[in-house]
């Protein structure tokens, strides 16, 4: 296969999956994740509302995480002509609050612990793998904790974005990253933990136990890392 | 405190500076001459020098970053010698790129380091201390000593059979010398604080010769592996290097977080260069690292300079996270984005310090940082496969990475299954396209919600 091959093979299975799904469908997904969390003006209206989010959107930031929902490896779904690893998605979206972070003017580090709360569930079943690329098999233990340290994380990021329609979309972006990387269950009960995961993350914000839940998501993630230690290769 | 005389040179140093400039740029040209006369052959000259791939990318690297840096620094001189002193400290650079055997190594890091602690002595008040002069040299005696008792080995490939690995002693001394070049600019730095309230910054040539200190492992793996306790100490050295600098980056100063960065980037190399003889990947990876580090050094002061530097070093770290893989190291592979990432958010993340526009020079590396983002295999083919083909003793082929053009790069194993794949063309034009998308859909929205007729309000 030559290189343009390659590109333009990329490029006609990428162009679908960006516009309608699941990259299409996860950023308006996003958007009124948007709107239900972030703060309206009094006697502005939700259209208004939308279209002032859309208008304050940090794009390079926005476009990362869209790229991240547009590319994940959905179970099912037919794969992309070149796979992608759990690196590669992982990074795109750390480097989408990277821009957010880089744009802010003002300090908003508080919605780096969440992030990498996860960050560091997403990437500890590395450690018994052989390679960057999901493994979608049962890890036992250590995939549950990592498991439930993603969903501890984002109920600890849900109280905390800060961002607007790229800090749901970022949102979103890690939960999907979480069931295509093997981290949460797939089929039906996989797909359960989006709505539990936004129910108690609207409860933790509520109540303000959003510190608590990154300080659990944090636990589960180290336990994580330290069950799979016995299992190293060598 | 006198006011400036008017009459004076504003820039006093600016002969000097054009002067380096054209003297660095004409050495860059040369160096760069070489590359289609040697054609991917080694050219030996001995019992000094050798001329490969990876001194001349290195060498040229120097070379041009030092352009970019001490240009500014040659018009805050009074004198015509700070031009010589940073002249000297190329010369040294250029010793060390170049360097056949561990003596030669030995007296280009002796002399880049003084060299350095000379401008240092001319530009900064107050003055480093004979004390710092020490530490200066103190690398070049490190590896003096290395030299001795190691009896001169040639950075050469065994002709054949198998080279006789470097003993874990001189792994640690390489380590050694590494370390002492990252904390001398440091220590110089926390001396000069503690006389003076003020945060005074060093320069960067501390910076650049703290980057430039792995190569020193680099030079090592032309001719020979380590063994396996070496091989673990230097991966232990680098992982506590990168969770150092990590640490650091919780400080609320401005220049200890930049620093950590330096860090980082060092501790990632040590990590790859610690893996490299059981996995090539872990070469490549510390090379790319290396020269991500120096992308930095010359956008240094650009608001975006940091972001632009880290996102560059994102496919190096990829190289190293899958040959720690390869290795065993797999808590290293769960580390090592998790701790970069931490970094690259906190020394983004909003400080109130006051950023300068990107100067037309700084336009070059901005596009090859965009390019190693974007299209990593150009930089792998480029730039890094030569280098790793180059470390012959104790660095495995490279042919672990296979590249497509158009979309990025993958691995494949021998059985034929693909450990890991890094799409990022591909992810460059999802990307792009959805920046395209989301500006439109920005400028439609913000015609919508702009305020009109009586209601606008004056910008």
């Amino acid at each position: 296969m030559n290189s343009l091959a390659g590109f333009s093979d990329w490029a006609l299975a990428l162009i679908p999956r960006l516009f309608l799904y699941p990259g299409g469908l996860a950023i308006a997904a996003a958007l009124a994740l948007a709107l239900f969390t972030s703060r309206r003006a009094p006697g502005t209206s939700v259209p208004r509302h939308a279209l002032s989010l859309v208008a304050n959107a940090n794009i390079l930031s926005l476009a990362l995480a869209w790229a991240a929902l547009s590319i994940l490896p959905i179970p099912g779904m037919a794969p992309l002509p070149f796979p992608v690893d759990c690196f590669a998605l992982v990074a795109v979206v750390a480097a989408s609050l990277l821009f957010d972070l880089l744009a802010a003017k003002e300090d908003h580090r508080d919605e780096i612990w969440p992030n990498l709360s996860i960050v560091l569930a997403l990437m500890s079943p590395v450690t018994w793998q052989d390679g960057l690329m999901p493994d979608v098999r049962d890890q036992g233990i250590s995939s549950y904790l990592a498991g439930a340290a993603v969903l501890a994380g984002l109920v600890g990021l849900f109280g905390g974005m800060r961002y607007g329609w790229s800090s749901a979309a970022r949102w979103l972006a890690w939960w999907g990253a979480a069931f295509a990387l093997g981290v949460l269950p797939a089929g039906a009960w996989g797909l359960a933990t989006l709505p539990a995961a936004l129910v108690l993350g609207w409860v933790a914000r509520r109540l303000g136990w959003g510190g608590y839940a990154t300080l659990l998501a944090y636990l589960l993630g180290l336990a994580a890392l330290a069950t799979a230690l016995p299992r190293l290769p060598g | 405190m006198t006011a400036p005389d008017p009459t004076s040179n504003p820039t006093p140093g600016r002969p000097t500076a054009l002067w380096l400039l054209a003297f660095l740029l004409l050495l860059a040209l040369l160096q760069l001459a070489l590359l289609p006369l040697l054609g991917g052959r080694d050219l030996e000259l001995a019992p000094l020098f050798r001329v490969d791939s990876l001194g001349l990318l290195f060498g040229i690297a120097w070379t041009l970053t030092l352009a970019v840096i001490s240009t500014p620094l040659a018009r805050q001189g009074k004198r015509g010698r700070l031009g010589l002193y940073l002249g000297s400290v190329c010369l040294g650079f250029l010793v060390c790129a170049y360097a056949q055997n561990m003596a030669s190594l030995a007296v280009g890091w002796a002399l880049a380091g003084v060299a350095i602690w000379a401008v240092h002595n001319e530009l900064l008040a107050p003055a480093p201390t004979n004390g710092s002069l020490l530490l200066a040299f103190s690398p070049g005696i490190v590896l003096a000593i290395m030299a001795v008792a190691t009896g001169l080995p040639a950075f050469t490939p065994p002709t054949g059979g198998v080279a006789a690995p470097w003993s874990p002693v001189a792994a640690m001394g390489g380590a050694l010398a590494v370390v002492l070049s990252t904390g001398w600019g440091e220590l110089n730095s926390l001396r000069r604080a503690a006389d003076d309230s003020r945060q005074v910054p060093n320069t960067p040539l501390t910076e650049l010769y703290a980057l430039a200190a792995p190569y020193i492992l680099a030079k090592m793996l032309v001719a020979a592996p380590w063994q396996p306790v070496g091989a673990w100490l230097l991966v232990l050295l680098g992982m506590l290097t990168v969770l150092s600098g990590v640490y650091r980056a919780y400080d609320s100063r401005w220049l200890s977080r930049t620093r950590s960065l330096t860090y980082v980037l060092i501790g990632i190399s040590l990590v790859g260069f610690g893996i490299a003889p059981g996995s090539p990947l872990a070469a490549a990876g510390a090379v790319w690292v290396m020269l991500a580090g120096l992308l930095r050094l010359v956008l240094h002061g650009w608001r975006w300079a940091q972001a632009t530097a880290l996102l560059a070093a994102l496919p190096g770290l990829w190289l190293v996270s899958q040959a720690a893989l390869d290795t065993g190291y797999g808590v290293v592979a769960a580390l090592l984005l998790p701790a970069f990432v931490l970094l690259a958010w906190l020394i983004t993340s909003y400080t109130p310090t006051r950023s300068r526009a990107l100067h037309w020079v700084g336009a070059i590396p901005f596009t090859l940082a965009i390019l190693a983002v974007a299209a990593p295999q150009l930089i792998l083919e480029a730039l890094v496969r030569p280098a790793v083909r180059t470390m012959a003793g104790g660095v495995g082929a490279l042919t672990g990475v296979a590249v497509d053009w158009g979309v990025g790069m993958l691995m494949r194993t021998s059985q034929g299954t693909t450990p890991a794949a890094l799409p990022s063309t591909g992810i460059a034009l999802a990307v792009f396209l959805a920046s395209v998308a989301l500006y439109w859909l920005k400028q439609l929205a913000g015609r919508v919600t702009r305020p009109t007729g009586g209601d606008a309000q004056p910008e």
